[in-house]
């Protein structure tokens, strides 16, 4: 069995919508889900049996820096034959939300962004605090879609976005086609 | 005994059933085994029950015990007698060798190359000249001490003088089976109340453990457990049969359900044991998942009053996070579950979980079965 290990349920839209997209049919299923930081615990909690047993891809927000992202999730790997990729493109920080709103393009161009992007300014003015993207595409998906941001993610268009990860998850499915280890 | 003493920490089990050479440990108080549906975890819980045997006749007991459980219906149907099944146990089970760990031997916290076996008992045959001998904790057994005396045809008691003349210790299989048997027969259900397997029309066993509840003053207690779970408020056995009391009305145990007498089987018998050992065979038999906890509560918080060590097996997922939660809930980490599995060369392998990782496997959902 293949196990996506991801943060949450927009990570499992996402990654669903792109199998779909790339046509893959093979039989999968997703873990984590707990939030920031249960895909650690997850990885630390696996079996050697279960490890030999299974395939697993771990996804993560790279949040404010890619390379300690990447660090903390090499250590937390180890030896174990994990393949890994870390969002928004496997090199920048940032997080799956920044990619999905530069995906559909509308920064300036949709009123809810635009109250939303006031907002976060006024608060970053006010009491110097940043917000996380999560919220504005929760705002944009919910007002203007009527959608959770995960419904909104599944059914969306992505032919022609998230390059890096569909590349990550052909390799991914190729390497099981001739047993290769992730490296 | 102070606490903890007796526990089984560590196990190798080595030509016994489907055991060709096996290791595991780091056993707690409480111990659930799981696994796919005939991978072994009957068996290992049997082996473990075997090696907590005292002698060479209990551990032969058990194994009598142990069969007849297991095979009931295959026996009441081809009638043998108990040589019979001895002389198949003997030679089924001619190489065996369940083993423990030395205490303070291991080096680390793997089972590794150091691990020290120390035989409970085994039984060998001869090449030569087919004769077996017995060893029980690495001793050879000599089997003539004493007068040893038997019924001839005729009914009369005579004595076998030849038989306790032997020199050596090794003995023919029929002076096998005599000996085992002449020492077996007059106790067959005496140990039989800490191994719990799936026969709740044992009576025999039922009666036993009231029995005991009664001589160990636990038998109020036993009843106030029951009245507070099921409003049952006594149980006992009249005119030979086993009898339930609810709404001041006496009727048969068989009008429960097997949850509820499952329970009954469980709750006896931990309440009779003290600086012991008790064994059951899937324990979520017949009982409601919405009652998982309060079996959970029952034999978490009694074991730890009376110091027994548990083994029991499940196939349930609910049964295990009940487990979890139970001892979560009563903060309780004395315990582990065992997962039994087979690597890609088919090898019969383990992994033992301690609380916290019971705790988070159950947590991220991760499947402990």
């Amino acid at each position: 069995m293949i196990y996506f290990i991801v943060e949450g349920q927009t990570d499992k839209a996402l990654i669903e919508n792109i199998l779909h997209t790339l046509g893959i049919d093979n039989d999968f299923k997703f873990a984590g889900l707990k939030g920031d930081g249960s895909v650690k615990r997850y990885i630390e909690n696996l079996t050697d049996h279960e490890l030999s047993e299974n395939t697993y891809f771990a996804i993560i927000d790279a949040d404010n820096s890619f390379s300690d992202s990447e660090k903390k999730l090499q250590k937390c790997i180890g030896d174990k034959k994990i393949y890994f990729f870390i969002f928004p493109d496997h090199k920048n920080s940032g997080e799956l939300e920044d990619l999905i709103l530069s995906s559909i393009d509308i920064d300036n161009k949709d009123e809810v962004i635009k109250c939303f992007n006031n907002y976060k300014q006024c608060i970053k003015d006010s009491i110097n605090k940043d917000i996380e993207n999560k919220h504005k595409l929760y705002a944009y998906t919910t007002l203007q879609h009527n959608q959770k941001p995960e419904e909104y993610i599944k059914t969306l268009d992505i032919k022609d976005n998230f390059e890096e990860l569909k590349q990550k998850i052909k390799e991914l499915f190729e390497n099981l086609l001739y047993r290769e280890d992730p490296t | 005994m102070s606490e903890n003493n007796h526990f089984i920490k560590d196990i190798e089990i080595k030509k016994f059933k489907c055991f060709n050479s096996f290791k595991t440990g780091k056993f707690k108080r409480v111990n659930l085994i799981g696994g796919k549906n005939n991978i072994g975890k009957t068996a290992f819980m049997e082996a473990i029950y075997l090696y907590t045997s005292t002698s060479m006749t209990m551990a032969y007991q058990r194994l009598l015990i142990l069969k007849t459980y297991r095979n009931m219906q295959e026996m009441l149907l081809s009638n043998d007698s108990d040589e019979d099944i001895l002389k198949s146990l003997i030679l089924e089970n001619q190489d065996i060798n369940i083993g423990i760990e030395k205490q303070g031997d291991r080096t680390n916290d793997d089972v590794g190359e150091e691990y020290i076996s120390e035989g409970i008992f085994n039984i060998e045959k001869d090449k030569d000249d087919g004769l077996f001998s017995i060893r029980v904790k690495s001793e050879f057994v000599t089997i003539n001490e004493g007068v040893y005396m038997h019924r001839d045809s005729d009914g009369d008691i005579e004595e076998e003088e030849e038989y306790y003349k032997t020199s050596s210790h090794k003995y023919s299989l029929s002076k096998l089976i005599t000996f085992l048997h002449s020492n077996m027969s007059n106790a067959k259900y005496s140990t039989s109340k800490i191994f719990i397997g799936t026969n709740l029309n044992d009576n025999n066993l039922l009666e036993e453990i009231i029995g005991n509840l009664k001589l160990n003053n636990k038998y109020n207690s036993f009843n106030q457990h029951l009245n507070k779970l099921f409003k049952i408020e006594n149980i006992d056995f009249i005119n030979r049969k086993p009898m339930v009391k609810i709404n001041n009305q006496y009727q048969n145990i068989t009008t429960l359900g097997d949850g509820i007498r499952s329970i009954i089987f469980y709750l006896g018998s931990l309440l009779t044991l003290n600086d012991d050992y008790i064994f059951i065979d899937e324990i979520e038999n017949g009982i409601h998942y919405s009652k998982l906890d309060d079996v959970w509560k029952l034999i978490l918080t009694i074991s730890k009053e009376q110091n027994v060590q548990v083994f029991a097996t499940t196939h349930s997922k609910e049964c295990i996070e009940s487990y979890a939660r139970v001892a979560k809930k009563l903060e309780d980490d004395n315990i582990g579950f065992i997962s039994m599995y087979k690597n890609k060369e088919n090898e019969l392998k383990s992994i033992t979980f301690d609380y916290e990782s019971i705790q988070n496997r159950g947590e991220l959902e991760l499947d402990n079965r």
